[in-house]
C-alpha cells in the first residue's frame, strides 16, 4: 500500500466514527477521522491521495455539501458517501454531484472495502495519469518555438509536406524537426508522440493523422 | 266591659299559666282591630313561655273603664289617648309603633289639612274660618287632635269659628267629601294622600295641603307637627318582669315577621318621647289638662295667693332640680336599657342567622360528641350522603368510610383534631347507595370555657363532580397527549431509524474487524478484547434508544414525579437529536445549574420539549445559507419558577399567526396536525405554568414554558443525593 493513500472517514458519530477506522486498519489501511465537514476541509490537502468516506447526514455542512466543496477543487478525491438510510433521491443527487458510490449503514464490510479499494484504484490512476502529463507538460517546455509549430502541425493531422509549405521550410527540415520532438518528448515511435499528445489533451482520441 | 269581667273565672289561671290581657283602641270596631292585632299577640303568646295573651279590642272609653277599674296588663293606644291615660292611671309607655302609613317605617306620625285645589278662597289655615271641616273624630290623635292645635294656632277655633265641624270614621270618606265639595276642607292622617295617590285614585293637583310643612327624615305631606306613634304602655297589673320581656320580645321581632305583615307596621323601636303630645294638651287645654286656667286669668283671680305661690314656686324649684337630677339618671339608665336590648336583639340575630345558616348550606354539618358520636347532621348531609339524620345520629362517622384512605389518613386526623388542632382534607367517602363522594372536609373541635373539647364539627363541601369533571378533562388530555406522541414518534420513524442504525453500524464495524483480524492471525489480545467491549456499548446505546421510545409512546398512567427539568431535557433532547441531525441542524444544550426540583409528568413535560424542538427544526428547514441553530435553556430567576426556552434560528411567527399559534388545528405546516402546540399548551397548564411564544429580535423564535418548583416539606432523604450528584 503506497503511504501517500489515506481513507479519510468523516462521521459526526463517534462510535461509527472509530469502528470504521478500526474495520480499515484490520485490512491494514491508513485512516484519518474527522468529526465534522469543516474540520476535514480544513485539514484536507489536494496533493494527499486516497479517499473519503462521508456521512451524508451532519449538523452543520451536510456530506453532499463536503462533496460539492470537493469537486470545486481541482484533483479531488474520490467520495464514498454512507447513509443511515438510502433515500433514493439522495442518492442521486450524491452520484450526480460525483460520488462514487452510495452505501447503506450497517455495511457489509467486503462491499465496503471493495469499494474503498476501487477508489484508491482510481485515485491512484488519476493521480498517476495526473503526473505523467505533468512530465510531459514539462517536457513541452523544452522544444523550440519552431519545434512547437511543427507539434502544432502534426496534432492538427497535417502532412509533412503541408506543413513545410505552411511555415516555409522544406520537407526534410519538417522531418528532423518531428524527429527531435520525438526525441525530446521521450517518446519511441510517432505513434506513442500521438497517445502523449491526446493523454494531454491536445487532441481528441480518433484524430490521429493519417500514417504516411 | 263584658269580656273584661269574664277574666276572673279564666281556666288558663287555673293551669297555673299566667293570663296577660291587652287592651287595644278599636276605632272601626272590634273585627278591624283583631285582624290588625290578634298575630302580634299571639306572637307574644309564642315568645313568652308561661303566659297566655289575650287580645281586647276596646273603644276610647271602654279603655279607660278597663284600666282605671285594673283589668288590663297592656294598653296600646293613641299618643293622646296613651298622654290621658298616663296622667289618669300611671299608665306608662314600654315600646312606640314603627307604622307603615305608604310602605315606609316611621316611628312619628303627623296629620294633613287639605282643601279642593281649586277653592281659591282657602289657601291657608286661616282661611277656614267660616268653612266646614271634617275630621274622624273628636277624640281622635292624629284624626282630629293635631289638626285642632294648628287650627288653633292659626287662630280658627274649630269648635266656634267653623260653619260646621263633622266626624266621619272613614279618612278615605273625609278625602272624597273635600274632593266632591260636600265639606270645604279636612284633616286626615299624614301618608294616607301619597297612598290614595299611588292608587291612582287622587290626582295630587286635586287637592290643597293647608299650612303644609316640611321636617327632616318624614316623607309624607302634613300639615301639623309630628308626634311619636302608639305606645304600647303597662298598666300598674303587669310586673316589671313581663314588661320588660314584652318590649324586649316586640323590639326584637324583625320587620318582615308575619304579625308585622298583617299589623301593617315595620316593628317596634325604644319608646319614643311623648312630650310634643303633652304640648299639644297644654295648648288646647284638653285631656290632662283640661279645666286648667290660663297664667293671666289665674293672676287676676287669685292675685293675693302670689306671695304664697312664690314661696311655694322656690320650693317646687328645689324638686324640679332633683327631679331634673333624677331625670338624667334615668336617661342613663334608659339608654343602658336600649343598648343592653340592642345587643340581645343583635344575638338573636345572630343566633337566627347561624342556625338558618346550618339548616340552609349547600355543605354538610356533622357535630359529634368528643367520643366521636354524632349528635347533629344538617339536611345537606342527608341530601349528599342519602343518610337521614336518624340513621346517622347515634352512629361514628365511619360507617361513611370508603375504603379510600389509608389507617394512617385517620389516625392523622384523630391526632390533630384531638390536640384540639383544626383538620383540613380531602375525605372520599361512600354514600348510602355505595357510589363515592369527595369532599373538601374541615374538622374543628369545639372547646368548652375550660379549654376541653366537648364537640367537633365537621363541615364538608361536596366535589364529587368537580373532581369527576376533573378527571374526566384530565383523561381526554391525557389520551390527546397520548395520541400525539405516538403520531410525533410516527413523524419521526426515519430519524429514529437512523439513530438506530447507528451504534448497529458501530457493532458490524467491529465485529467484522475483529474476524478479519483474527483469521489474519495478525492482532493483540487487548485491541479485540477493546472492540468486543465497544460492540457491548454500543449494543446498550441501541437498548436505550429503544427504550426511550418505548417509554416515550407507553400508554401507561400519567404520573407526576419529583424531577429534574435539566434531566427531562436531556432526554427529550436525545430524541430530539435525531431530527436535528437529519436536517444539519446544530443543537445547544445550556443548562442552568442546581435548578430546584418540579413536579412534573415527566414524559409529557419531555413530549412538550420535543415538540417546540421539532417545530423550531421545522422553521429552520427552509433556511439553507443562514446559520441554523437551535438552542434549549433552563433556569431559574426565583426559586419559585423553572422556566425552559426553544431557541430557534427559523422564520420567525407572522404577526397575524402569534396569536393561534396555541389553537387547536391551527398550523401553518403542510403535514402538521395543528395540535401539537395546543396540546403542549395545556400540558403546561395543567402543571401550573404557562407557554409564550416570541420572535426573536434578530431571526427565529423563541418558545417559553415555565413550570412550578416542587413545593416540598424538608424531606432530606430525597434532597440530599440531588445535591450531591448537582455538585
Amino acid at each position: 500500500m503506497p503511504p501517500d493513500q489515506i481513507i479519510y472517514v468523516v462521521d459526526d458519530d463517534e462510535a461509527v466514527r472509530e469502528s470504521l477506522q478500526w474495520l480499515l486498519e484490520s485490512v491494514s489501511l491508513p485512516v484519518r477521522t474527522f468529526a465534522s465537514a469543516q474540520e476535514f476541509l480544513d485539514a484536507y490537502d489536494p496533493d494527499c491521495g486516497g479517499c473519503v468516506v462521508l456521512d451524508v447526514r451532519m449538523p452543520g455542512m451536510s456530506g453532499l455539501e463536503v462533496q460539492k466543496r470537493l469537486a470545486e477543487i481541482e484533483h479531488s478525491l474520490p467520495v464514498i458517501i454512507i447513509t443511515g438510510h438510502g433515500d433514493v433521491p439522495m442518492a442521486v443527487r450524491a452520484l450526480k454531484a460525483g460520488a462514487v458510490d452510495f452505501i447503506e449503514k450497517p455495511f457489509n464490510d467486503q462491499t465496503l472495502l471493495e469499494r474503498i479499494y476501487e477508489c484508491l484504484e482510481q485515485d491512484r490512476a488519476r493521480r498517476e495519469l495526473r503526473n505523467y502529463r505533468r512530465v510531459l507538460h514539462e517536457r513541452m517546455q523544452h522544444l523550440t518555438p519552431r519545434e512547437r509549430q511543427v507539434l502544432d502541425g502534426v496534432v492538427a493531422g497535417k502532412v509533412n509536406r503541408t506543413i513545410a509549405d505552411e511555415l516555409g521550410i522544406s520537407g526534410k527540415t519538417v522531418e528532423a524537426h518531428r524527429a527531435n520532438i520525438i526525441k525530446k518528448m521521450g517518446a519511441s515511435s510517432l505513434a506513442e508522440l500521438i497517445t502523449m499528445c491526446i493523454t494531454m489533451g491536445l487532441m481528441e482520441k480518433g484524430q490521429e493523422p493519417p500514417a504516411e | 266591659m263584658a269580656a273584661v269581667s269574664l277574666l276572673a273565672a279564666d281556666p288558663v289561671a287555673a293551669r297555673g299559666i299566667v293570663p296577660v290581657d291587652v287592651g287595644v283602641l278599636a276605632y272601626h270596631g272590634e273585627r278591624p282591630a283583631r285582624h290588625r292585632w290578634q298575630p302580634t299577640i299571639d306572637y307574644l303568646d309564642d315568645e313568652l313561655a308561661g303566659y297566655s295573651f289575650r287580645l281586647y279590642p276596646l273603644d276610647l272609653d271602654g279603655l279607660d273603664r278597663a284600666v282605671a277599674a285594673g283589668e288590663l296588663d297592656f294598653v296600646l293606644t293613641n299618643p293622646g289617648h296613651y298622654v290621658e291615660l298616663e296622667a289618669a292611671h300611671g299608665i306608662s309607655r314600654i315600646v312606640t309603633l314603627k307604622n307603615l302609613e305608604a310602605g315606609r317605617p316611621l316611628a312619628r306620625y303627623a296629620a294633613v289639612i287639605i282643601a279642593r285645589a281649586d277653592r281659591h278662597d282657602i289657601r291657608a289655615l286661616s282661611d277656614l274660618h267660616g268653612h266646614s271641616f271634617r275630621a274622624v273624630a273628636p277624640g281622635a290623635f292624629g284624626g282630629f287632635r293635631m289638626a285642632w292645635r294648628e287650627l288653633a294656632a292659626a287662630g280658627v277655633d274649630p269648635f266656634h269659628d267653623l260653619s260646621r265641624l263633622e266626624f266621619t270614621a272613614s279618612q278615605e270618606a273625609i278625602v272624597q267629601a273635600v274632593l266632591d265639595g260636600e265639606v270645604d276642607a279636612g284633616t286626615v292622617r299624614a301618608g294616607l294622600l301619597e297612598r290614595l295617590i299611588n292608587n291612582g285614585r287622587i290626582r295630587r293637583s286635586e287637592l290643597r295641603v293647608l299650612g303644609a310643612r316640611h321636617d327632616d327624615g318624614f316623607p309624607y305631606l302634613h300639615s301639623t307637627r309630628l308626634y311619636p306613634e302608639w305606645p304600647l304602655a303597662r298598666t300598674g297589673r303587669a310586673t316589671d318582669e313581663l314588661a320588660e320581656a314584652v318590649a324586649v320580645a316586640l323590639i326584637t321581632m324583625p320587620a318582615s315577621h308575619p304579625a308585622a305583615l298583617q299589623g301593617n307596621y315595620a316593628g317596634w323601636t325604644a319608646p319614643r318621647d311623648y312630650s310634643p303630645v303633652h304640648a299639644l294638651f297644654r295648648e288646647l287645654r284638653a285631656g290632662p289638662y283640661a279645666g286648667l286656667y290660663s297664667l293671666e286669668s289665674v293672676v287676676s283671680a287669685y292675685g293675693h295667693w302670689m306671695a304664697a305661690l312664690g314661696g311655694a314656686l322656690l320650693a317646687l324649684l328645689a324638686v324640679t332640680i332633683h327631679v331634673f337630677r333624677l331625670n338624667r339618671g334615668l336617661k342613663h339608665s334608659k339608654r343602658e336599657l336600649e343598648r343592653e336590648v340592642n345587643e340581645r336583639r343583635r344575638v338573636q340575630g345572630e343566633l337566627m342567622k347561624l342556625s338558618s345558616a346550618l339548616e340552609q348550606t349547600a355543605d354538610t354539618v356533622i357535630i359529634t360528641n368528643r367520643a366521636g358520636i354524632i349528635e347533629y347532621v344538617n339536611p345537606a348531609f342527608e341530601a349528599v350522603t342519602g343518610y337521614s339524620a336518624r340513621e346517622a345520629i347515634g352512629r361514628r362517622p365511619r360507617f361513611l368510610k370508603s375504603g379510600e384512605h389509608d389507617d394512617g389518613f385517620f389516625q392523622d386526623m384523630w391526632r390533630t383534631i384531638l390536640a384540639g388542632e383544626v383538620f383540613h382534607d380531602l375525605f372520599i367517602n361512600r354514600r348510602k347507595d355505595g357510589s363515592l363522594v369527595y369532599e373538601e372536609k374541615t374538622i374543628t373541635p369545639l372547646k368548652n370555657s375550660d379549654g376541653e373539647i366537648v364537640n367537633f364539627i365537621a363541615t364538608g363541601k361536596d366535589v364529587t363532580e368537580k373532581r369527576l369533571a376533573e378527571q374526566n378533562s384530565r383523561q381526554h388530555q391525557d389520551y390527546l397527549a397520548h395520541v400525539s406522541r405516538v403520531s410525533m414518534m410516527g413523524e419521526m420513524a426515519s430519524s429514529i431509524a437512523h439513530e438506530l442504525n447507528q451504534p448497529l453500524a458501530a457493532i458490524a464495524n467491529y465485529a467484522q474487524g475483529c474476524v478479519r483480524r483474527l483469521s489474519s492471525n495478525d492482532y493483540r489480545v487487548g485491541e479485540i478484547i477493546a472492540a468486543l467491549q465497544n460492540i457491548s456499548q454500543q449494543s446498550k446505546r441501541s437498548g436505550e434508544i429503544i427504550r426511550r421510545l418505548r417509554s416515550f409512546v407507553a400508554k401507561g398512567e400519567p404520573k407526576r414525579t419529583r424531577a429534574d427539568i435539566n434531566e427531562i431535557v436531556q432526554n427529550a433532547a436525545s430524541l430530539a437529536y435525531f431530527e436535528a441531525r437529519k436536517k444539519g441542524i446544530i443543537l445547544r444544550l445550556n443548562l442552568g445549574e442546581n435548578l430546584p426540583p418540579v413536579h412534573a409528568d415527566v414524559i409529557q413535560i419531555e413530549q412538550v420539549i420535543l415538540n417546540l424542538v421539532r417545530n423550531a427544526i421545522e422553521a429552520m428547514a427552509k433556511n439553507l445559507w443562514n446559520k441554523r441553530e437551535l438552542r434549549i435553556h433552563t433556569w431559574s430567576l426565583d426559586n419559585r419558577t423553572v422556566e425552559v426556552a426553544v431557541w430557534d434560528t427559523g422564520h420567525g411567527l407572522l404577526p397575524e399567526d402569534q396569536k393561534r399559534v396555541f389553537d387547536a388545528f391551527f398550523t401553518t405546516k403542510r403535514d402538521g396536525m395543528g395540535m401539537g402546540l395546543s396540546i403542549s399548551r395545556s400540558i403546561i397548564e395543567a402543571h401550573g405554568g404557562s407557554l409564550t411564544a416570541t420572535n426573536n429580535q434578530d431571526q427565529g423564535a423563541t418558545f417559553k414554558f415555565s413550570l412550578p418548583v416542587l413545593q416540598e416539606e424538608a424531606d432530606e432523604e430525597d434532597t440530599s443525593p440531588r445535591m450531591s450528584h448537582a455538585s
